[in-house]
């Protein structure tokens, strides 16, 4: 009775998917074509494998901001890196351990401190877009290694490297969440955090793993950008994180905690994505675009949030 | 010509998602009268008041108020034409003060409508909380208020205005006895000024004493309805449960725990020396191995400040031991691993994750036992929740359901069951049976029996004195954040539990 419901609330945001769909394929006659569609795939995937984490974060009632500059810190850090010599699976051991510190951090702030996650995540955000800066002086970072170029941005198992890493994180996200313990203390957490503490949770423990999990996932997203672009930029990535809430949000998870699902997220990232796609088809002009974003949002929110009222 | 009735609901239907909550219920209620509202957990007593205030619309059927055809559809649309409703689960704000709870959406302003009155605001809620009998001060924050202190606002809030009905979904399931009596004063103090009264309750004794007319639902249905001079307690739970039930034991029929009696060769499970805090002045108290300890004392003596402290849920100087273990840095998680378990006061706040399935809700504290291969196995969860079905009787019975959907009484049964599945050795309860209807307290007192007949070890803090003496094998009495007095089983009664509780010393 209750996965029927789920899954048709589900439905629901892949009929926005379809409709979105349909529109532009009465539009532009290359809208619908295998090459496009993958290509939509392909665009959004690093909004979408950050969204995987940010879906975590905030089901277990927190948020981070500090995505968008931590991929700019870990595409720098990384490109300088191999320039300057190190080998490619030590740049990439790098760059994960980088997200991995950085969440360790937000998290260990944010519950040990006891700071809201919003401010914590704030100043983690300016203070990484700082470092980027610093540290590449400003400059973008060019000539990376082919060999890194495949890893991330190659053929895997006969997909693209994008779109390999973005089923691989969310395929991760969603192991977690409905199949370990974790899972069932982040939405513990984030529905009634004293509850949880009361009932034996170690809730400190699981909020740092999970922005550790986010930031690691940010990372990894870092890394396929580096991949696909064969460069490196310090500005790169900013706002990043609003795009990620925005997919977490028309995927149907809840922003104050508690409930939510990867398969949403994901959908909620290829409707972004396929609605940009679409507008540059038709040649909108950006500034068009972005307006367009803001009103497929709150339509995708509105219609859940009706779903939800005529269930109950 | 002027009805007879304060209010009536007439025929009303009301169905959630896969439950009928109410079939054809009507109510009469007359003005100056206490009408007792009885039924089983779950039978859909709340639900209907629930109606009657707005907060639902019912699916068919009719509301009067004095004759005149009403349809609530805010709590606050009713409010307005004068029902009030005390809420089973304590509806306030935790951040903003008494004051400002008692007046939430009623602000007392300025002339201009637009500065509230903030003097003239902490006066009113001062002459209200007098009109209890409380005195608690209006500037303080709610969430500094223990659960007790907390249910007495919200009656309070209830009587600002000029209700020509008033509601109370078990306004006393954790009040003790003194502020039982005075809240039993002030409703004949609202029976004379002619207000219909609507008064829920598990505790039977209470519905004697007070109920003018008792009416009984059971499973959604009308069962049986007349003055309250026609029924005994025998009747009024046969025609809740719908069959003759063994009422609940007698303290003749548990004999105390013998080992806990015979002082010598006994082991201590839980040591507390010392402990102290805002709360608590330096308490400290021994609970030996297969004996319940009650913990008696009255409302804000630092009962559950006590408990909680002991569980590592506040801060606290002094030292713990449990099972010889000592507890160094305290905290809820690490009490667990050792040994010890509680269950909170404060359901609403602290112990459901209202989000979550029953399921979730009953095997959180022992998630580690329901893996296998480091995975969650559904199987596991599920076979280790069914047996608490059957055994607390929980209704529905569908471990899928989202907690926040059972009827309170339910919900509680569930937080029992969590807290038996983790299989401490120690086990704290505060206020464990609250809101719990009579057939699952017996059920639930034969568990609390068999646990310490297997060696395990119980503290209880309970508002309701027969409880502890029924069930204590020892009695500590608190007052004032201090252990005031032990007595034994044999030694214990009401009387002398009050002396400790209240005397000078
Ligand atoms: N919001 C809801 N959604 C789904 N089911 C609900 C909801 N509220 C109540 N119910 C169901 O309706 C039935 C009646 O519940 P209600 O809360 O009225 O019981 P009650 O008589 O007040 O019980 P208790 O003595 O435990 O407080 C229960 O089966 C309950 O699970
Ligand atoms: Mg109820």
């Amino acid at each position: 009775m209750n996965v029927v419901l789920k899954q048709l609330k589900q439905l629901g945001i892949l009929f926005a998917l379809i409709g979105i769909m349909i529109t532009f394929t009465v539009l532009s006659p290359v809208f619908l074509t295998v090459d496009n569609l993958t290509n939509i795939v392909v665009q959004s995937s690093i909004n979408g494998i950050i969204a995987v984490g940010m879906t975590l974060v905030i089901i277990q009632g927190g948020i981070d901001l500090s995505v968008g500059s931590l991929v700019a810190v870990v595409g720098v850090v990384v490109t300088t890196c191999m320039v300057q010599g190190m080998s490619v699976p030590l740049a990439i051991a790098l760059g994960l351990g980088i997200g991995l510190l950085v969440g360790g951090l937000n998290g260990t702030m944010i519950s040990r401190l006891g700071l809201q996650p919003f401010i914590v995540t704030l100043g983690t955000m300016s203070l990484l877009r700082g470092t980027a800066l610093v540290y590449s002086h400003g400059d973008p970072i060019f000539k990376v290694s082919r060999q890194f170029r495949a890893i991330f941005a190659g053929q895997i198992l006969g997909l693209p490297g994008p779109i390999f890493y973005l089923i691989l994180v969310a395929a991760i996200g969603m192991f977690i969440l409905n199949f370990t313990r974790f899972g069932v203390y982040i939405k513990a957490i984030g529905g009634s955090e004293e509850a949880a503490r009361m009932s034996g949770v170690n809730v400190s423990r699981y909020k740092i793993l999970t922005y550790a999990i986010c930031s690691l996932f940010t990372a990894v997203a870092a890394l396929v950008m580096v991949g696909r672009l064969g460069a490196a930029e310090p500005i790169a990535g900013s706002g990043f994180e609003l795009d990620a809430i925005a997919a977490t949000a028309v995927g149907g998870t809840s922003m104050s905690g508690g409930k939510g699902n990867v398969t949403g997220t994901i959908l909620g990232a290829l409707i972004l994505g396929a609605l940009r796609n679409g507008l540059t088809l038709l040649n909108v002009q950006s500034f068009y675009q972005v307006l367009a974003t803001g009103a497929i949002i709150l339509i995708a929110v509105s219609i859940d949030r009706f779903a939800q009222v005529k269930k109950s | 010509m002027e009805s007879p009735y304060a209010v009536e609901l007439i025929d009303v239907y009301k169905s959630f998602p896969g439950v009928k909550a109410l079939s054809a219920v009507s109510l009469a209620v007359k003005a100056g009268e206490v009408h007792a509202l009885l039924g089983e957990n779950g039978a859909g007593k709340s639900t209907l008041l629930k109606i009657l205030s707005g907060v639902y619309i019912p699916d068919r059927g009719i509301v009067k108020l004095e004759g005149k055809e009403i349809r609530p559809a805010s709590p606050s649309h009713a409010h307005h034409m004068g029902i009030s409703l005390v809420h089973q689960e304590l509806q306030q704000v935790p951040e903003l003060s008494v004051a400002e709870n008692l007046f939430l959406a009623q602000e007392i302003h300025y002339p201009g409508r637009i500065v509230i009155n903030r003097r003239r605001s902490a006066v009113l809620a001062a002459e209200l909380l007098a009109r209890i009998g409380v005195t608690i001060d209006a500037r303080a924050k709610i969430k500094t208020l223990g659960i007790a202190e907390r249910q007495m606002i919200e009656i309070a809030k209830a009587l600002w205005g000029k209700a020509k009905v008033i509601a109370f979904d078990e306004p006393t399931s954790s009040l003790s006895k003194a502020e039982v009596n005075q809240l039993f004063r002030v409703i004949k103090e609202l029976k004379e000024k002619g207000v219909g009264i609507i008064y829920v309750s598990h505790r039977l004794e209470e519905i004697g004493a007070i109920a003018d007319t008792i009416s009984i639902l059971r499973d959604g249905q009308n069962i049986i309805s007349g003055p309250a001079s026609e029924f005994d307690e025998a009747r009024m739970v046969k025609s809740m449960v719908g069959r003759d039930l063994s009422s609940l034991p007698q303290r003749a029929d548990i004999a105390g725990n013998k080992v806990a009696e015979d002082s010598g060769n006994r082991r201590i499970v839980l040591q507390a020396r010392g402990l102290t805090n805002r709360r608590l002045k330096d308490v400290s108290f021994s609970l030996y191995q297969g004996e319940i300890l009650g913990v008696a004392g009255l409302v804000g003596s630092g009962r559950t400040e006590l408990m909680r402290a002991v569980y590592g849920a506040d801060e606290a100087l002094g030292k713990v031991e449990i099972l010889g273990r000592d507890m160094a840095k305290r905290s809820p998680q690490k009490s667990i691993k050792a040994g010890l378990g509680l269950i909170p006061e404060d359901r609403k706040g602290q112990a459901i994750l209202r989000l979550m399935s029953i399921k979730n809700n009953i095997v959180i504290s022992s998630l580690k036992n329901a893996e296998r291969f480091g995975l969650l196995s559904g199987r596991k969860m599920s076979q280790a929740v069914a047996a608490f079905f059957d055994r607390l009787m929980i209704r529905p019975r569908d471990p899928e359901m989202v907690i926040a959907n059972l009827s309170g009484g339910n919900q509680q049964k569930a937080v029992v069951a969590r807290s038996l599945l983790a299989n401490s050795s120690v086990l704290i309860f505060d206020e464990p049976t609250r809101g719990i209807d009579i057939g699952a307290k017996a059920d639930i007192y034969t568990l609390m029996r068999e646990l310490v007949a297997q060696g395990k070890s119980i503290m209880m803090v309970s508002s309701e004195l027969p409880e502890i003496l029924l069930m204590s094998d020892r009695i500590i009495v608190m007052k004032e954040g201090r252990i005031t007095g032990e007595l034994s089983r044999s030694e214990a009664d009401e009387e002398r539990i009050m002396q400790y509780a209240t005397g000078g010393n």
